[in-house]
């Protein structure tokens, strides 16, 4: 009898089995299907009645015109993660003085190779990533904006987004001075250094001439935050837990339910206050997937019609 | 070199016995470290011929300084790193420490809180104890399991991704509650995906009515259609001769060395004790709830397996009735969501996780922070019946007796 026994067991897998091959796998090809699982709300919180709303706890939405810069976020984040970093917005000028406005406007090469220099060294590879430093990807500068005379000086303001970085040194260091140091080799010297939290300059003089870049804090205009400091998200860091939404009493911060934060350089994964202000929708770094063979575009469009 | 003179000889004779050549003096070798299925272990193993006759484990890989990192964190921000040991189970080891913390605070959550909280540790119970069964599949040679398990922990995943908004790690037990409501509605293309499967498997309509989207309704399908899953499972891969073949007396852990180990969970349980937390020292909203806690006399590999299984089933029945029985009302006590005062005192509370009872003790000095956080998981307390076990036994089923523990590196490790 256990003989019997013995092959009705062997055989009753196989019948378990059977039945699958006939039924639809369970694979979702994502990227190219859609999750249906994800629940569209992302996860909320309300400070008044003291409880959150549930949903996707993916990338954060940031408001800015409800964020008061009071860092709850980023004090919360010091236990979990510390993935939360409170930053200013800055800009970076260029001040020349009488001379070499002169210069510029006829095109010397002393004073062209002097600015080529600066806005180059905002496309240059950093040297080195270091742990915490917000200095992102994101910002190229393609031209220049406008140029105010101030002074009796004339500042040449770039096209540049605003740079959210802590310090104004630690935009000074890691976004001007790799091309500043290139000009050495023409001649060009490094002279006075100001550092500060809010501002930060360098002079570059050449013979008689002298050109300063100048970082400082812009005001963004937001009437409930003067400083503009908003909260910027190291996603390499973050366990996506929600605590921060929890904490802000502002209801600024919320979280959505996108979830493809992968990128190709760890420096990507900072995300800066005005990325973070973006929908999912309406921000995409991610970019298509490639595209998928005949084969696998034909099994797609038969799984579709036939189950 | 590390050698039992009786067992040593025990395994020659029994060589002798068997015809089997000659090996001479035993070798001791290190097996790993490697990633064994859950985290990285060692276990330095002595060996005659290919009998095991000594094994000694190696912990330790995967430290992560959890007790000490309790102490530099607040109350509710200790919550997401203590998740970590165990992501598959991470509610059950967050269970202990809230109800620990409740204690000292002397507060309790409100009904529909207890209730949400049952329903997403069964739910993370499940999903866990699939997990042991699939890769158990995989340890025995059996990949069919391994493809059914995680096809349908899909469903059960998804399920607390709405409640707690992540897959695996929610951050969902905060201390005076939940900290949010089940959501009032599903969304409508996991409603006609998941209907689809329904259909397939128990050969009938999805139960939506009029109200497809609704929470409740989903809940109890998913337990119906994983009820009728699970009943797959048993001829597929619990009644195979193949997987008998493999456990059936295989480590064999009697009644009395259980309790004498101290060993906790499916593993005492597969021994023939009925010991469970949740029956024990109810908790919550366990008491209003009916279910058995299952036992098998067999005390082999194949018993603690089985009471996996049965655990499984006893769960949904739990979820249905949580689910049936659920009140309306508040969720959460009103307090501040992050900065919590706990006043100075010790407290000592246990949970039952998936892999067993999980216990706390705490000691608060009155100020934000613990004073001392003092982990017991259930899976360090079952690494003491490894060397037990994985003795006079062939290299080949070590992989399987290992397993059948349940053994997580990094919960044992914190």
């Amino acid at each position: 009898m256990s003989i019997l026994r013995d092959a009705k067991r062997t055989l009753m897998p196989i019948y378990a089995g059977l039945k699958h091959v006939f039924l639809k796998p369970y694979t979702i090809k994502w990227p190219y299907e859609n999750i249906p699982n994800l629940p569209d709300e992302g996860y909320r919180f309300d400070p008044k009645a003291g409880i959150g709303y549930p949903g996707s706890k993916g990338r954060h939405l940031l408001y800015m015109e409800k964020c008061t810069g009071c860092g709850s976020c980023d004090l919360t984040c010091q236990n979990i993660a510390e993935a939360i970093t409170m930053t200013y917005g800055f800009d970076v000028v260029t001040v020349l003085d009488e001379k070499c406005y002169e210069y510029f406007k006829e095109f010397r090469p002393e004073i062209v190779e002097a600015l080529d220099a600066i806005l180059g060294s905002f496309s240059a590879e950093p040297s080195c990533i270091q742990y915490n430093s917000l200095s992102s990807f994101f910002w190229t500068p393609t031209d220049v904006k406008q140029i105010i005379k101030v002074d009796g000086r004339y500042e040449i303001k770039l096209n540049l987004e605003p740079i959210f970085d802590v310090r104004a040194v630690e935009v000074l260091y890691q976004k001007v001075y790799p091309g500043v140091k290139k000009l050495k080799v023409t001649g060009w010297e490094l002279g006075k250094l100001e550092a500060a939290t809010e501002s930060a300059s360098v002079e570059l003089s050449k013979q008689d001439l002298t050109v300063s870049v100048l970082v400082r804090k812009i005001d963004m205009g937001y009437k409930q935050n003067r400083r503009s400091f908003f909260p910027s998200v190291d996603y390499g860091r973050c366990v996506m837990c929600g605590f921060c939404v929890d904490a802000c009493p502002f209801q600024a911060l919320e979280m959505t339910n996108e979830f493809e934060l992968s990128a190709l350089s760890r420096r990507e994964l900072i995300y800066t206050p005005s990325m973070l202000a973006k929908r999912p929708e309406e921000f995409n770094i991610t970019g298509v997937p490639p595209e998928l063979n005949v084969i696998e575009r034909a099994r797609m469009v038969f799984r579709r019609l036939v189950w | 070199m590390l050698l039992q003179e009786g067992s040593a000889k025990m395994a020659k004779e029994e060589f002798k016995s068997l015809e089997v050549y000659e090996t001479g003096p035993t070798l001791t070798f290190s097996m790993g470290p490697q990633h064994p299925g859950t985290g990285h272990f060692r276990m330095v193993i002595t060996v005659v011929g290919d009998m095991v006759v000594r094994c000694d484990p190696d912990p330790g890989f995967v430290h992560r300084g959890e007790e000490k990192m309790c102490e530099y964190k607040t109350w509710i921000t200790n919550i997401p790193h203590l998740e970590r040991p165990a992501i598959l189970d991470s509610a059950g080891m967050t269970y202990p420490y809230v109800l620990a913390v409740e204690k000292l605070m002397d507060i309790e959550p409100p009904e529909r809180a207890k209730y949400l909280r049952v329903i997403m540790a069964e739910l993370q119970r499940i999903c866990s104890h699939l997990y042991w069964l699939g890769l158990m599949g995989v340890f025995a040679g059996h990949a069919t399991m391994y493809m059914w398990c995680f096809g349908d922990r899909e469903y059960l995943v998804d399920l607390t991704q709405l409640i707690g908004g992540q897959r695996i790690t929610h951050s969902y037990f905060v201390p005076g509650g939940v900290r949010n409501d089940a959501p009032p509605k599903v969304p409508r293309e996991l409603v006609k995906d998941f209907s689809r499967y329904y259909r397939m498997i128990l050969g009938k309509d999805y139960p939506g009515g009029e109200m497809p989207e609704d929470f409740r309704k989903y809940v109890l399908a998913v337990c119906d259609f994983f009820d009728a899953r699970l009943d797959e499972y048993y001829p597929m891969l619990l009644d195979s001769p193949i997987f008998i073949y493999r456990t059936k007396g295989i480590g064999i852990l009697k009644r009395e060395d259980a309790i004498s180990l101290g060993v906790v969970g499916p593993v005492l349980r597969g021994s023939g004790v009925k010991s469970d937390t949740r029956i024990d020292e109810p908790y919550d909203a366990y008491p209003y709830i009916k279910f058995n806690v299952p036992t098998m006399d067999g005390c082999d590999s194949y018993s603690r397996m089985m009471v996996g299984y049965y655990e499984m089933k006893e769960s949904v029945k739990i979820i249905r009735q949580a689910v049936e029985q659920m009140p309306e009302g508040p969720v959460k006590l009103k307090q501040h969501p992050v900065t919590i005062k706990v006043p100075a005192g010790e407290v000592f509370a246990s949970a039952e996780a998936a892999r067993g009872q999980c216990s706390f003790y705490i000691r608060s000095d009155g100020t934000d922070k613990p004073y001392r956080v003092k982990i017991c998981s259930p899976s360090f307390r079952n690494l003491i019946a490894m060397p037990y076990l994985i003795r006079d036994v062939r290299i080949a089923d070590i992989p399987i007796i290992y397993w059948s523990l349940n053994y997580w590196p990094v919960e044992c490790d914190r």
